[in-house]
């Protein structure tokens, strides 16, 4: 994949307190992280680990982010819909831990491509199980092949909520299958 | 004069108590005298015989007036004439002079002998007689060097002891502190000598200046002024006496005509600490001025309009006088620009060095063009640089 000039630019990762320098270097980052991983294909990482990566240092110029800028890209994208800090525990007493998920696409476009897939191969009214419509050679071409499972039952979440799609859980043991409509 | 005399008790000077023994008797000669069983005290300097009944009563012998001493045991009752008895152990001193202890009480008899007797009815007297005779060896009342060892000994005592060594300390700091001035004064007067050939100096190239009328100035005369310039050297320095009331006002004027050119030339900005040093600095010993009145002075400056002004940058925490006009930040932010331009990155260090200004300076120049977006910073645990801002000023062609 290709980096942006950005990258090769050290003021590029320390964070700018000028406003308007802030705002494009944000801009800059937000773009290369999503392109970063729809390239290689991540859905998910944990901040620590990807500190050391190839996406936040650069080892020819001997850069690399601090981790609260990472968080405050993390952020950023949040703001944007393409990011989500897992959180941990529940309620109330859930705080937010060091792992995000990225969504190259928005939860609602992975789930807008994924009916119209179905639209499309007329697998409307038949319950289908998860492996089916994500790891199966049959969407191998599809943009949602090996998708986290997470992220597709957030997206199937999206289809629930407007009443095109239903978890249909068949015992306790094996995934549940989906219904489309 | 008497040796024996009566006695204020008021202590000499040096005296010392040394030891004291009650319940003795003075006899003149073999006969007892109307001084009975009092308490004979011996100091350093005299004996002194207090009386126990009446307080104010007490005589005085000077031990420098004591010829002899002898000490008298007991003597046997049987061997002794009954004129004679003696029941007490006595010390017999031989005075200076006849004691004629008439002129003391009237009803006493008078013996023109120089002899005395002290009888100790409670015993003590070979204890008595030893200090005596140390004390008449030591001559304590005319062994000047002697008095000095142990005075500091005796003054070392109590309250007052504390008091005088205290003032003994002042005593020796006030040496101290005028013999170092003594050198300061000699540097001072060398200083003098150098501001005065100074100013010599200032006079000839005037006068050069004149006689050479219009453009041929020597380069040495030019260099010469250039040196003085950047000394700043001042002719008459304002002074508190001379300005009276009008001080500050005189003094930011004084700043403003010495140091509007050297302030232009190092990036139109000086901290006010180094104003402080080289103010100080050129006035030399003519005067030296406090912060306080630079402080004054410099935000005099500001109401009076002048080439410089007084500004304070809060975020940096730092006090400075500047060249008082917009075109200067412009000319700044482009040089400042152009060695961005040609070095890829700057250090507030590198800065300093170039445009010749002090290190804050240069990062407040730094942060301004941060601020307004011409720069953008590469922060690292080694130092801060700055670039140029390509986030804003770069066009998508740049792609790697």
């Amino acid at each position: 994949m290709e980096f942006p000039w950005q990258y090769n630019f050290p003021p590029f990762f320390t964070l700018q307190p000028n406003e308007d320098t802030k705002r494009k270097q944000l801009d800059a980052w937000s773009d290369l992280v999503l392109a970063y991983c729809k390239f290689n294909r991540i859905f998910q990482f944990d901040v620590n680990e990807m500190q050391t990566s190839e996406l936040f240092s650069n080892k020819k110029i001997d850069r690399k982010c601090s981790l609260d800028l990472i968080c405050v890209i993390i952020d950023e994208l949040v703001g944007r819909n393409k990011a989500e800090w897992q959180m941990h525990g529940i309620g109330k007493n859930s705080r937010r831990n060091n792992k995000c998920f990225i969504y190259w696409n928005a939860l609602d476009e992975w789930a807008r491509i994924i009916y119209d897939y179905v639209v499309k191969n007329g697998l409307q009214n038949t319950v289908c199980t998860i492996y089916e419509l994500i790891d199966s050679e049959e969407v191998k071409k599809e943009p949602f092949y090996r998708l986290d499972r997470q992220i597709f039952l957030k997206s199937i979440k999206i289809l629930e909520n407007s009443r095109k799609a239903e978890l249909i859980h068949l015992d306790d043991e094996n995934e549940p299958g989906i219904k489309f409509f | 004069m008497n040796c024996v005399k009566w006695s204020n008790c008021q202590p000499l000077i040096n005296e010392e108590d040394i030891y004291q023994q009650a319940a003795v008797t003075i006899y003149n000669l073999e006969e007892k005298t109307g001084f009975q069983k009092g308490r004979l005290q011996i100091t350093s300097h005299r004996l002194l015989w207090f009386d126990q009944n009446d307080r104010h009563c007490v005589l005085e012998i000077s031990l420098s007036q004591i010829k002899n001493a002898e000490l008298k045991q007991m003597q046997n009752r049987s061997q002794s004439s009954k004129f004679n008895e003696q029941l007490f152990p006595r010390i017999r001193l031989l005075l200076e002079k006849p004691v004629d202890l008439k002129n003391l009480v009237d009803d006493m008899s008078s013996y023109p002998e120089s002899f005395v007797f002290f009888e100790f009815e409670y015993g003590g007297h070979n204890e008595f007689f030893q200090v005596l005779n140390n004390q008449m060896n030591r001559k304590k009342w005319n062994s000047a060097s002697d008095q000095n060892l142990l005075g500091t000994k005796i003054q070392n005592i109590g309250v007052s002891g504390i008091q005088r060594q205290i003032q003994d300390r002042l005593n020796q700091q006030d040496q101290q502190i005028n013999e170092s001035f003594k050198d300061l004064s000699k540097l001072m007067n060398q200083a003098k000598e150098m501001v005065n050939l100074s100013n010599v100096l200032i006079s000839k190239i005037n006068k050069s200046a004149l006689n050479c009328s219009e453009n041929e100035e020597s380069d040495d005369i030019k260099k010469l002024k250039g040196y003085f310039l950047n000394m700043g050297l001042i002719d008459n320095p304002v002074t508190k006496e001379s300005s009276g009331s009008k001080y500050h006002k005189a003094l930011a004027l004084e700043i403003n005509n010495n140091f509007s050119k050297i302030i232009s030339e190092g990036g139109g900005i000086m901290t006010l600490a180094d104003l402080f040093c080289r103010l100080n600095r050129a006035r030399g010993i003519a005067g030296l001025i406090s912060a306080e009145d630079l402080l004054i002075a410099c935000k005099e400056l500001n109401k009076l309009n002048y080439d410089l002004k007084y500004s304070v940058y809060k975020d940096l925490n730092l006090h400075v006088v500047e060249i008082n006009s917009d075109q200067l930040n412009k000319t700044n932010m482009k040089k400042v620009e152009n060695y961005v331009e040609r070095n890829e990155y700057l250090t507030p260090y590198a800065l300093s060095k170039s445009m010749s200004c002090s290190l804050i300076v240069a990062k407040k120049l730094l942060l301004d063009g941060e601020k307004i977006g011409k720069l953008c910073r590469d922060e690292t645990n080694i130092d801060l640089r700055f670039y140029k801002n390509k986030f804003l000023h770069n066009s998508d062609e740049l792609r790697i």
